[in-house]
């Protein structure tokens, strides 16, 4: 791999042993998959910080890093519990206690303290940008509706992305990497987040990590584009979707349609997903917030619970970014705490640890979440639209 | 009989060879106090790869794999050498922040010779492998 001068200078430890070893993580990364030199990213965002995912392990390795500091923004993904209210959310001390000395060794390093899987709330990106993001929903979503690049990162390898500010130039940084290879075409209006989602998910089983272009969505908003997204990151490793009318790229891409592997996706594969969850008319609780939600998408909450003149029966938790959450108005978080609706921030059901939480029973809008909390975590999840969660909530069967 | 393959984290070390013949996944398949393999369907089922050369195809799963990798080392508890037939993200990084020599794309047929309990020589900066037998 080529280097210039300043990259061997850290290679060969002039900058200290923290940086060598970051350095040749990803030279040796990067001549395992063929890279040819290194590029600077703007934004580097950090996934594999709750303490429930990385235990000690990602803990011990996160101190030993954070006596050196990034060398580019960088923010990062949610932790196991709400900074503000992991007393009432029933987290041990114990557990409290290691993911703070993980927030710490983030903020020692100079990470930005935003703790959401939607960094592109934070700072969206332009298009063609570089950056070294984790987080399959962000990854998807930066590439896919921004038109900047990233590959999928791991944990570990955020981390050192963040402190050099390079990766490999390899994958989707690449253009030619960046070219559709299975036709998608959709026979279902795609009206909300939970079908958004769903189809997502169908497409990723189905392309693994081929890059689709999707069509016949029609004109959907960057909410909805952001549950395809999400979706199709929870079932495959592609980093890159192009969706029609959102994708910037898509006019300036050559696409030779008859070379496209080709697939349809009709109202019954929509059915057999939702079918293989449970059909719930009850809940502990009712989960929003995967990824974490946006502003619209709260106030869209807003308007829909203002509707009741009662408190919902089963609380309805809303999870969003701390940004965001400072965003929205006083009177929204009022109405909210006299309707049960709980709008909570820096996590997500998936990343804490549930066993303390004593939920086994969750009605969400979110195929990734209803995926993760049903395999890891043994939820009982059932799959509605958000207006129908919200109403069986308030008791409508 | 020796066997070249692709050096990815320089070493060299002697040891006993632990060959797993699926994929590891070292977030859930890999106690990282003992370096034991945990995953009750494993077909190593119960077996430490502490001091070991350990052999497996390639790594999936999870990329906090790597920070086990990382929690192995420091527990004093890591395979001496890991080699596979095409080393992924995980197990790359793994190697590297933990200094465990690793070599790759080794030859199809070095994975028919050897076996558990053979003992091996791992000398990862030419990407060479040898089994004495």
């Amino acid at each position: 791999m080529y280097l210039t001068r300043e990259e061997e200078a850290i290679l060969s430890g002039e900058h200290g042993p923290e940086y060598q070893k970051a350095m040749k993580a990803l030279v040796k990364l990067g001549e395992a998959l063929g890279a040819e030199r290194l590029v600077k990213v703007v934004h580097a965002h950090i996934s594999g910080i709750s303490y429930q995912n990385i235990g000690d392990a990602g803990l011990e390795f996160l101190e030993e890093y954070s006596k050196v500091k990034v060398r580019t923004y960088t923010t990062s993904n949610p932790i196991g519990f709400d900074m503000n209210l992991w007393r009432e959310m029933g987290i041990p001390e114990e557990f409290y206690a290691k993911q703070l000395r993980v927030v710490e060794a983030l903020k020692k390093m100079g990470v930005n303290e935003t703790f959401t899987c939607t960094p592109y709330y934070i700072r969206k990106p332009l298009i063609g940008e570089h950056l070294a993001w984790g987080e399959s929903n962000a990854v998807l979503y930066a590439n896919s509706v921004c038109g900047a690049r990233t590959n999928r990162e791991g944990g570990p390898s955020t981390v050192f992305a963040a402190l050099i500010g390079k990766v490999p130039y390899m994958g989707v940084h690449v253009d030619k990497n960046r070219r559709p290879q299975v036709l998608v075409k959709v026979n279902v209006p795609l009206k909300n987040q939970l079908y958004a989602g769903i189809l997502g998910y169908i497409v990723g089983t189905y392309v693994k990590d081929k890059i689709p272009l999707i069509r016949n969505i029609g004109k959907i908003s960057d909410d909805i584009a952001k549950a395809l997204c999400a979706g199709l990151g929870t079932s495959s490793s592609t980093p890159l979707c192009f969706l029609e009318n959102i994708s910037p790229e898509i006019s300036k891409t050559k696409i030779e349609y008859s070379e496209l592997e080709k697939i349809e996706v009709d109202t019954q594969d929509f059915k057999n997903v939702i079918e293989a969850y449970e059909a719930l008319n009850s809940a502990d609780t009712v989960f929003l917030g995967c990824p974490h939600l946006s502003y619209r998408e709260i106030i869209k909450v807003y308007r829909y619970v203002s509707k009741y003149d009662r408190k919902a029966e089963t609380p309805i938790v809303l999870v969003t970014s701390r940004k965001v959450f400072d965003e929205i108005p006083l009177h929204v978080k009022t109405l909210f705490k006299r309707k049960n609706v709980r709008l909570i921030r820096d996590t997500c059901f998936v990343v804490s640890p549930l066993k303390y939480l004593g939920i086994g029973k969750v009605l969400t809008n979110s195929i990734k979440q209803a995926y993760y909390l049903s395999n890891i975590h043994g939820v009982k999840v059932g799959l509605c639209e958000t207006r129908k969660c919200i109403g069986i909530a308030f008791g409508e069967r | 009989m020796e066997f070249k393959g692709r050096g990815l984290v320089e070493g060299y070390v002697e040891g006993i060879a632990l060959v797993s013949e699926e994929p590891i996944s070292f977030l859930g398949d890999i106690d990282p106090e003992t370096g034991t393999i945990v995953r009750k369907d494993h077909e190593l089922y119960g077996l430490t790869i502490k001091d070991k050369v350990f052999a497996f195809p390639y790594g999936k799963g999870s990329t906090v794999g790597s920070y086990i990798i990382y929690r192995l080392r420091k527990n004093n508890v890591a395979p001496k050498a890991i080699l596979n037939v095409r080393s992924d993200p995980v197990v790359i990084i793994g190697c590297v922040i933990s200094d465990i020599p690793l070599v790759d794309m080794l030859p199809e047929k070095f994975f028919k010779k050897i076996r558990s309990g053979d003992k091996v020589i791992v000398d990862a900066y030419k990407g060479v492998v040898r089994i004495l037998k």
